[in-house]
């Protein structure tokens, strides 16, 4: 079928089947741009699926139709002013979609294929408010059409023609705006199709309609708050202090927690607006403090290359049980670093006994009394008991 | 008449007050940890009994006593509290799971939730919850940052529990 007569059809589809209602947003609820940043918004227009179209005809010819959109990219670019209304909006636009025609020819019942291809670019005004945005203006439409792998001779066509696309806005939050297709103006191509319904029957005539189509908004510059901005700052610099350190103690680790706690009273403290603006901020996540703290504890118990741990003599037994109760305090010790800590432990154990001192040794046995540590205990144990 | 109501009111509070605290130690005020003795341990604030006794960590050192949580319904996110000690620079709490250490304090209070927060956790609040089986003690640790008391490993879980021992030095990880 060619270009003109499949856009014929869609039109007529479009204006003598199909009567556009206006989508309701949600009733009594307003639909506007929320006053954030600095009024710029940006956004798009998802436009996929297809439609399947039938039809068969008394002398038992029949035809079927897919037209399906192949490109989308639609993209909005816009100023929200006080009172909440778009000012200097452009939608750029890029559609292609193909049309694939199978079926028998009436009278001759020659079978056929012919793909239509189509193509609207340009760009549009886009005006209006949240409730009612409207995108209009000149659009190139170009249409060509092969049949069985040949360019049918004439059949490429190109023109400028008027199109009007109507959203209706059916979601506002603080960070976006949705909106539906519920107008368009005749010769509208693919939009103006997908404004079918779902199911048309219409004598002999059977069109289902898979096309969706979608306005999504954002705004385009948002800062974080600045204490937000401070905070992540800061828990960033107490992360990189800890990752060059060499031989990390407790209290560096604790820095680094002191740092991430504070995030997290500022986030919390945010409204629920503000809370939609920073969106997720990994530095605030148990994760990232966990891994880390875990690369810190297994910096400070690194193996030399004969699996000897390497800084053991730079810790006190007291330093050692203040890494581990920070590391234990955010879930940062794993089955390898508890491998490491009791290594150390035993070592440790081996010299306070050398050397007689029975403050260490409490504090091993301590250590390994609370955590279960069978082996260790019995060691510091035994060693009291000579002792006393 | 008003005034003599108010009075008796007073002698009525001030009565219960003195009701509860049993332990003469005790009502010297802060002092060396004491040792808890046998039996359960009577609350100060509501004269419920909260955690049972346990083993103790340390043959020999002065024994921290302990308040609260209790070992069984203790909740998710239990309170812990203990007695001060004095000349503790500062206390280490530490609670076992029944597959492993589960979580570690430090601090100069006498009381902590579960988690490290200072306030109960508010609902949704991200944090590790309290299992089954664990078990807790808490060391009071001097200047130097060593063991100077040490409380018993008291058995807690979050909701109704048969009942689990605390064996000091056992219980961990396998394979140490």
């Amino acid at each position: 079928m060619p270009g003109s007569l499949r856009r014929a059809l869609l039109a007529f589809l479009v204006v003598g089947v199909f009567t556009p209602t206006v989508t309701a947003a949600s009733q009594g609820s307003e639909i506007s741009f929320p006053p954030v940043g600095s009024g710029q918004w940006e956004g798009l227009v998802l436009v996929s699926g297809f439609i399947t179209e039938e039809w068969d005809r008394s002398d038992g010819t029949f035809g079927v139709s897919v037209t399906e959109i192949v490109e989308n990219s639609v993209n909005l670019d816009f100023t929200v002013d006080a009172e909440g209304a778009v000012t200097e909006g452009t939608v750029t636009v890029r559609l292609d979609w193909l049309a694939e025609d199978v079926g028998t020819a009436p009278v001759s019942h020659d079978p056929y294929h012919v793909v239509h291809f189509y193509q609207q670019s340009g760009t549009l005004v886009l005006s209006g408010t949240a409730e009612r945005m409207v995108a209009a203006g000149t659009l190139n439409y170009e249409a060509y059409t092969e049949a069985s792998g040949a360019l049918v001779e004439g059949s490429e066509s190109v023109e400028s023609i008027d199109v009007e696309w109507v959203f209706r806005g059916f979601e506002a939050s603080c960070v976006r705006v949705s909106a539906r297709l519920v107008e368009t103006s005749a010769n509208a191509g693919v939009m103006g199709a997908a404004r079918l319904p779902r199911e048309v029957l219409s004598g002999s005539t059977r069109i289902y309609n898979e096309i969706v189509t979608q306005l999504l908004t954002w705004p385009a510059e948002l800062e974080d708050p600045d204490q937000i901005a401070k905070a992540i700052t800061a828990a960033e610099q107490a992360a990189k202090d800890l990752e060059i350190r060499e031989l990390p103690e407790a209290r560096h680790l604790l820095e680094v927690v002191q740092a991430w706690n504070a995030l997290n009273a500022e986030l919390a403290a945010l409204d629920t607006c503000q809370k939609q603006i920073v969106g997720w901020v990994p530095q605030a996540q148990q994760s990232w403090l966990t891994e880390l703290l875990r690369a810190a504890l297994k910096t400070a118990l690194a193996f030399d290359i004969e699996g000897n741990l390497l800084n053991v003599d730079h810790y006190m037994t007291t330093e050692l049980v203040d890494l581990w109760d920070a590391g234990l305090q955010e879930q940062a010790i794993d089955g390898d670093l508890l491998v490491r800590f009791l290594d150390a432990f035993h070592i440790k154990l081996d010299e306070a006994v050398a050397e007689a001192n029975v403050a260490e040794i409490i504090d091993i046995f301590a250590f390994a009394s609370r955590f279960g540590f069978p082996n260790l205990y019995d060691e510091a144990k035994a060693a009291l008991e000579a002792m006393a | 008449m008003r005034s003599t109501i108010r009075v008796l009111t007073v002698l009525v509070i001030v009565a219960i007050a003195c009701g509860d605290s049993a332990d003469p130690e005790r009502d010297g005020g802060l002092g060396p940890a004491t040792s808890s003795g046998s039996g359960t341990t009577s609350s100060p604030v509501n004269g419920r009994d909260v955690a049972p006794t346990g083993l103790p960590l340390i043959d020999g050192l002065p024994v921290i006593d302990v308040f609260a949580p209790s070992e069984s319904d203790a909740g998710d996110v239990p309170l812990f509290r203990w007695e001060a000690v004095e000349g503790a620079a500062e206390y280490s709490l530490a609670v076992r799971g029944p597959d492993g250490p589960l979580w570690a304090w430090r601090g100069t209070g006498t009381q902590i939730y579960f988690g490290g927060l200072p306030f109960e956790r508010p609902p949704g609040w991200a944090g590790p919850v309290m299992v089954a089986g664990s078990c807790w003690s808490v060391l009071a640790l001097d200047r130097s940052g060593h063991v100077m008391a040490v409380s018993e490993l008291l058995p807690v879980s979050p909701a109704e529990s048969p009942g689990h021992s605390c064996v000091p030095g056992e219980g961990g990880p396998p394979g140490e």
